[in-house]
């Protein structure tokens, strides 16, 4: 143990759209998964530093050149500036950690399901310049780790690039008990994006309010109440009426979901399936969409008893699930990496 | 006592997990497994069959999606689709479709889970062609670029990134500038048992200063100028045309008829979105069925892309550059690597 005192911890969930460090010293932070570097002499002037983060490169977007590094779940290696920008965000993350001068770190980092399969060495390579030692799993399996879920459950974790579904069965998962999609939150920024565009051509909007309005009033199923924004047209503010909008988008993700719930619990050992069902959890900013569990739940009744769930805490239930596992994995194994 | 065996029990989990984390990225780093992992509890066959049978083997032959799509209207079927009960264990698979002849409609329905998905094949060996070679040089650009240097390069180039980002074994018909008879380079495909075949050529339109990208799988040409192109790129060898629509009238193979046009649709999505942030005015003349003897004869989903266009003479220029030859090389992997996905495209295709 007193080995283990002369480290720190900590569980890194990084995200598509948001990062986050949960650390053995007790912080907590997390930042928007967005990388900016000045464009020019210029903009490094108005900008005031060599590299931005998060909310800073959206408010700089013009000036900056701007990296969403883990995008639809993977890194670009070499079209991109994307490993570069994993490593500025990994270097950042630590640093708001605040780790003591010389004190060694171990790091679990919870990556998207397909990077895991597809950007091995270039996740080691990114991170590994600021660790001592490391262990890259799936971020859905952090969650579940996080949760206690070992076995027997199903996490659904719906991000922005990518919905990763993870079957846990009291083993560490395998390719085949996960599963991408791209129906995710940014494809629901895309579907609310054209449906506002159809119906309301002559406003003007973009992306990045269209994802605030999502992240504001994301709801399944019937509404509460009526979704109205202003939006400019020809210059003047209008009140717009989005519900419908909202709706079509945020369900347009629930097919696919639905589907691959059903067949990943169809191709498990038909003895522990009826367990799986009454054991799914959501997790990510996906989870936070209003109706979605109970959706969910309706959607899987025919099959038998279900019970769905969300996350208390979608927004560090990764990074806490990889602590945990930093903290609980046997020194000796850590010694092995 | 029960909680004591409860502890236990998770205790020996959590053991499992920790063994199983450590084992995957001692991998990672190089070693390989200490000892064999059973990952679930279900054989891997059964949990196969199990799986196509409850896909149901007979969508994805008829190639319809269970998918959603960008429509509404394909959303509310999948929705529907999801909510019926499961097919039934072990249904079986439908008639296979009409033998003879290809049926376009094949084609067009190429929307559901890829074949390699569906059925957990695993893509072990990727086979490269670059396309000429030796004393058949294929185009020359108006500056004196050979195609085959320019094909050759890029190849390499892709082999090392493949090689970086796949588990794959990644294989050249050929490695340096040598002349390679078009069978010869089949005969490498089957011998090395190559699960996906993608050749690289370049396009030459000499009348016209365009650059255009183009990727074919094999099927009778629906135009008169993929016909000329095939005719071209087969330098003559292997049969005649006449055979090679006996051929084609034969051509059989699920796997390729479905597999093939994703893995064109992939590439050429990648190449030409890619391809066009540096280039505006590049012309996306999309994926084409096309009677190239490279294609017709590799067993597995094998496509030719056309990544670039010699005639043009800015392009040729660039070409001459190592920088956008590598651009080229990392838009092939990129579509390669959406195929293997899940036959979906990612951002980088879609930019």
């Amino acid at each position: 143990m007193s080995q283990k005192n002369d480290l720190l911890f900590v569980g890194i969930d990084l995200g598509t759209s948001r990062s986050s460090i949960s650390a053995g010293n007790g912080q907590r932070q997390w930042i928007e998964s967005y990388v900016g570097w000045p464009k020019d002499f210029v903009a490094a002037q108005v900008v005031g530093k060599p590299v931005l983060f998060g909310s800073e490169v959206l408010e700089y977007r013009l000036s900056v050149d701007v990296c969403r590094p883990l995008q639809h779940g993977i890194i670009k290696e070499g079209i991109d500036r994307s490993e570069e920008a994993v490593k500025e965000i990994i270097r950042h993350l630590i640093e708001l950690a605040g780790p003591d001068e010389g004190r060694e770190i171990h790091a679990v980092v919870g990556v998207p399901s397909d990077s895991l399969k597809i950007n091995k060495l270039a996740i080691r390579r990114a991170v590994a310049e600021f660790v001592d030692s490391l262990v890259v799993v799936s971020e859905p399996f952090s969650v579940a780790y996080s949760l206690g879920l070992l076995n027997n459950a199903l996490v659904i974790d719906i991000g922005a690039g990518t919905t990763d579904l993870c079957i846990m069965h009291g083993t560490l998962p395998g390719e085949d008990d996960q599963r991408t999609l791209l129906q995710a939150g940014d494809y629901i920024d895309d579907q609310l994006f054209s449906h506002l565009q159809e119906r309301y051509p002559r406003s003007t909007f973009n992306k990045n309010m269209v994802r605030q309005w999502k992240e504001q009033f994301s709801f399944v199923g019937d509404p509460a109440a009526e979704i109205k924004v202003m939006i400019p047209v020809d210059g003047k503010p209008v009140l717009h009426d989005i519900t419908a909008e909202v709706k079509r988008a945020c369900e347009s993700i629930l097919p696919a979901i639905v589907e691959a719930t059903t067949q990943m619990i169809a191709r498990f050992d038909p003895e522990f399936q009826a367990k799986i069902r009454r054991n799914i959890v959501l997790a990510g900013g996906g989870s936070l969409i209003s109706g979605i569990r109970e959706y969910l739940q309706g959607a899987l009744k025919e099959y038998g008893p279900s019970a769905v769930s969300c996350v208390s805490d979608p927004l560090f239930a990764g990074s806490d699930g990889a602590l945990k596992l930093a903290q609980e994995m046997p020194a000796q194994y850590w010694e092995k990496l | 006592m029960i909680g004591l065996f409860s502890r236990n029990r998770e205790r020996r989990m959590k053991q499992a997990i920790f063994r199983g984390v450590l084992e995957e990225n001692l991998e990672l780093l190089g070693h390989t497994r200490p000892s064999g992992r059973v990952r679930g509890r279900f054989p891997r066959t059964a949990r196969v069959v199990l799986f196509a049978a409850t896909l149901g083997l007979g969508v994805l032959f008829t190639g319809t999606s269970l998918s959603p799509g960008l429509f509404p209207e394909q959303q509310t079927q999948a929705r529907f689709i999801a909510a019926s009960p499961p097919p039934a264990a072990l249904a079986p698979p439908p008639a296979a479709p009409p033998a003879p002849g290809l049926d376009p409609d094949l084609f067009k329905g190429a929307r559901g889970l890829p074949l390699s998905r569906a059925f957990d094949l695993g893509v072990k060996t990727i086979l490269i062609d670059p396309g000429h070679g030796g004393v058949d040089t294929g185009a020359i650009g108006r500056s004196g670029t050979p195609e085959k240097e320019i094909a050759l390069d890029i190849a390499h180039r892709l082999k090392r990134r493949l090689q970086a980002r796949t588990a794959a074994e990644v294989l050249l018909t050929r490695d340096a500038d040598v002349t390679l008879p078009l069978v010869e380079r089949v005969a490498i495909a089957h011998a090395n048992r190559a699960d996906l075949f993608v050749s690289i050529h370049l396009n030459f339109v000499p009348n016209k200063p365009i650059n255009i990208i183009e990727t074919f799988y094999f099927g009778p040409a629906t135009d008169a100028s993929s016909s000329e192109l095939a005719r071209r790129e087969n330098s003559g060898q292997g049969p005649g045309m006449s055979e090679l629509r006996e051929i084609i009238e034969r051509l059989e193979t699920q796997m390729r008829r479905e597999e093939s046009p994703r893995l064109a649709a992939a590439i050429q999505n990648s190449l030409y979105r890619n391809s066009r942030r540096g280039d505006k005015a590049i012309l996306d003349y999309g994926t084409k069925r096309g009677p190239f003897v490279v294609l017709n004869q590799a067993e597995v989903p094998a496509v030719l892309a056309e990544v670039s266009c010699l005639s043009n003479r800015q392009e040729e220029e660039r070409l001459g550059t190592p920088e956008h030859r590598e651009e080229i090389a990392a838009y092939l992997e990129t579509g390669i690597l959406d195929y293997l996905r899940n036959g979906e495209t990612t951002h980088e295709s879609k930019k």
